[in-house]
């Protein structure tokens, strides 16, 4: 499999991440705003990985690790096993870059159906009580 | 792991058996009580486990938490000012109709990772330490779900601190790509060799991630909004607490960097200090509401000690540590005699509710003033005291222009502090509607009895706690 350059995957991340801010900005709905913060984590998440495998020898993963990320879906066991390649860090920081952004979310869509029972709107503009 | 390490450990393990013993006590026997006494206990122990862990210090357990004197400091700053919130939430909540224990796991949760934070020497542990105190304050700032506010508050704290993690990860994963290291003392030791692209921009953004977070300005936004619709005792956690222990991280890791000669860098915190210092004071002279009011207050003082960050050295190691445990007390106090006020379905935070204090609560007003004038930093107050010591740092290290700012900064601070005062002293209007009058919670009372005596104190006698900064923080220098 030829080796995909460090760059490349930084610079996709960097992608993602600009995405992430973007939508943050330009979107009212809580709903979004929160899809976003994960879509700036997970970009984070595959710098992780990227930098991993240009320190280590992860590039069996890297391409699996890249779906990962795009599907954000529950492929731990990859990294998981890629621990055995080489320098793991950057797998492992994915991990807790998932556990805790999952950790994050449930409280946010907790937080997201208070704020649709007292607000009746997921438009975070309209949620500006409080002012100075 | 050898049995020292997990020895040193001790005062983490303390309090996360405590999170999990009172979760596990709530959900068998709901009692407010007893979840109070659990929490309280916990923390106590945690706290005393400090000295006997010292000497076993500096250690450095696996490659992710390093346990030494600045470490067991900072740690004990935070237990403290855990037990004094635990202590303030049970008058607080006491009254109210909602179930009040969950608060006390959500407190211990935030507690220990304030404490992994100030022990992190390793990008993933300070990771997991902020996010598990990040993630138990949303829950805590939302904590009265009746209340649009509160949410309102929790979801944006939420939203800003998921963009502060990812900033602060995407740096470190930027950091790591470059240096192939996520101890931090491997960063520093590479960082050294001379700057590139990714480096700096990975910097940049671990630093905006450090300014979210302390809220200076120009990441102070959520501040106000945050402290306003968070519980009162929250708001005091949230300023004391999470700010300084990331203040204790930043003080740690970021002064070896600047010390590599990175004039960027300075002139980047020089000038966030001095917006910090002056944008804090002035845009809180615009305020009626005591809890804005504070929440400004906060943004000034995390610049005063961004001074004596910059200041750097053992003085301005001093400087952080001693201004900092006047700063909880003070903040603690603060917020306190705004619990001691509020209910969590009416929060008393209109500066109308402290119109004639005095003559009501005579008490209170007095232990307010003494907080104010410690913010405000008059004698014989520990505010003043604080100061003093970063004005010595700044002197030392030569930063005039930033001394500047500070005296600056300082006297338009009086104004508003002491529009509060003065508002307390002042007789009561007859058709003000007098807001009703709360039974006093004892707990409460006496802890803002002690705060007030240790406010004073320090500012007349700093002796002893200067002594133990030396032998801890300063060691390290």
């Amino acid at each position: 499999m030829a080796e995909v350059p460090t760059q490349y995957g930084i610079i996709l991340a960097a992608i993602l991440f600009s995405l992430g801010v973007a939508g943050i900005l330009l979107r009212r709905n809580i709903f979004f705003v929160l899809l976003f913060v994960e879509v700036m984590l997970n970009a984070a998440g595959l710098a992780f990985v990227v930098a991993g495998a240009r320190w280590g020898q992860a590039d069996g993963f890297f391409v699996l690790l890249f779906v990962e990320v795009m599907l954000n879906a529950a492929g731990l066991a990859f990294v998981v096993a890629g621990a055995r390649w080489g320098q793991a860090d950057g797998q492992v920081m994915f991990i807790f870059v998932l556990a805790t952004a999952a950790a994050e979310v449930a409280i946010g869509l907790g937080l997201l159906l208070r704020l649709h029972h007292q607000f009746k709107t997921l438009n975070v503009d309209e949620a500006s009580d409080l002012r100075g | 792991m050898t049995s020292a390490d997990i020895l040193s450990l001790l005062p983490l393990l303390v309090v996360a058996t405590t999170g999990v013993v009172v979760m596990l006590a709530a959900a068998f026997y709901r009692n407010h009580r007893l979840s109070l006494i659990l929490t309280l206990a916990g923390l106590l122990t945690a706290f005393i486990s400090l000295p006997f862990v010292s000497p076993l210090t500096p250690r450095q357990v696996t490659s992710l938490v390093l346990v030494d004197g600045y470490a067991l400091f900072y740690m004990g700053l935070i237990f403290a000012a855990g037990f004094i919130v635990a202590l303030l939430t049970y008058g607080y909540l006491e009254q109210w109709d909602g179930n009040p224990e969950e608060l006390y796991v959500l407190l211990l949760l935030a507690t220990l990772g304030a404490a992994v934070l100030v022990g992190s020497s390793h990008f993933a542990s300070f990771f997991l330490g902020l996010e598990t105190l990040s993630v138990a304050l949303y829950a805590m700032i939302a904590y009265n779900r009746s209340l649009r506010r509160g949410i309102e508050a929790g979801i944006k704290y939420l939203v800003l601190a998921g963009v502060t993690a990812a900033f602060l990860l995407f740096g470190m994963a930027l950091v790591y790509a470059e240096t192939g290291t996520l101890a931090f003392s491997g960063v520093i030791a590479v960082a050294g060799g001379g700057p590139s692209l990714q480096l700096m921009v990975g910097l940049g953004m671990l630093i905006v991630g450090v300014g979210f977070k302390l809220g200076v300005v120009p990441f102070h936004m959520w501040t106000p909004d945050v402290y306003q619709g968070a519980p009162a005792p929250v708001t005091g956690l949230l300023a004391s607490m999470s700010k300084g222990a990331m203040f204790a991280l930043l003080l740690r890791y970021f002064t070896p960097v600047m010390a590599l000669e990175r004039q960027g860098l300075v002139w980047v915190f020089t000038a966030v200090a001095v917006l910090s210092m002056l944008g804090g004071n002035i845009l809180a002279l615009t305020q009626d509401n005591v809890k804005r009011i504070l929440a400004y207050s906060s943004i000034a003082h995390l610049g005063y000690l961004l001074v004596a960050f910059l200041a750097s050295g053992p003085a301005g190691q001093l400087a952080v540590a001693f201004y900092l445990v006047a700063y909880f007390a003070t903040t603690l106090s603060a917020f306190g005699v705004v619990t001691v006020l509020s209910t969590p379905d009416e929060e008393a935070e209109s500066l109308r509710a402290y119109q004639g204090l005095y003559y009501r609560r005579p008490w209170l007003a007095i232990i307010f003033t003494i907080a104010l004038l410690s913010l405000a930093g008059i004698p014989p107050t520990a505010g003043l005291v604080g100061k003093i010591f970063i004005a010595a740092a700044g002197v030392q290290a030569s930063l005039w222009l930033l001394l500047i700012v500070l005296v600056l900064a300082s006297v338009i601070g009086v104004f508003y502090y002491m529009r509060i005062v003065i508002t307390m002293f002042r007789r009561p209007e007859a058709d003000v509607v007098q807001p009703s009058m709360v039974r006093l919670p004892r707990a409460a009372s006496v802890v803002l009895g002690a705060l007030s005596v240790i406010l004073v104190g320090l500012g007349i006698y700093p002796v002893p706690v200067m002594r133990i900064i030396e032998r801890t923080v300063a060691r390290l220098v």
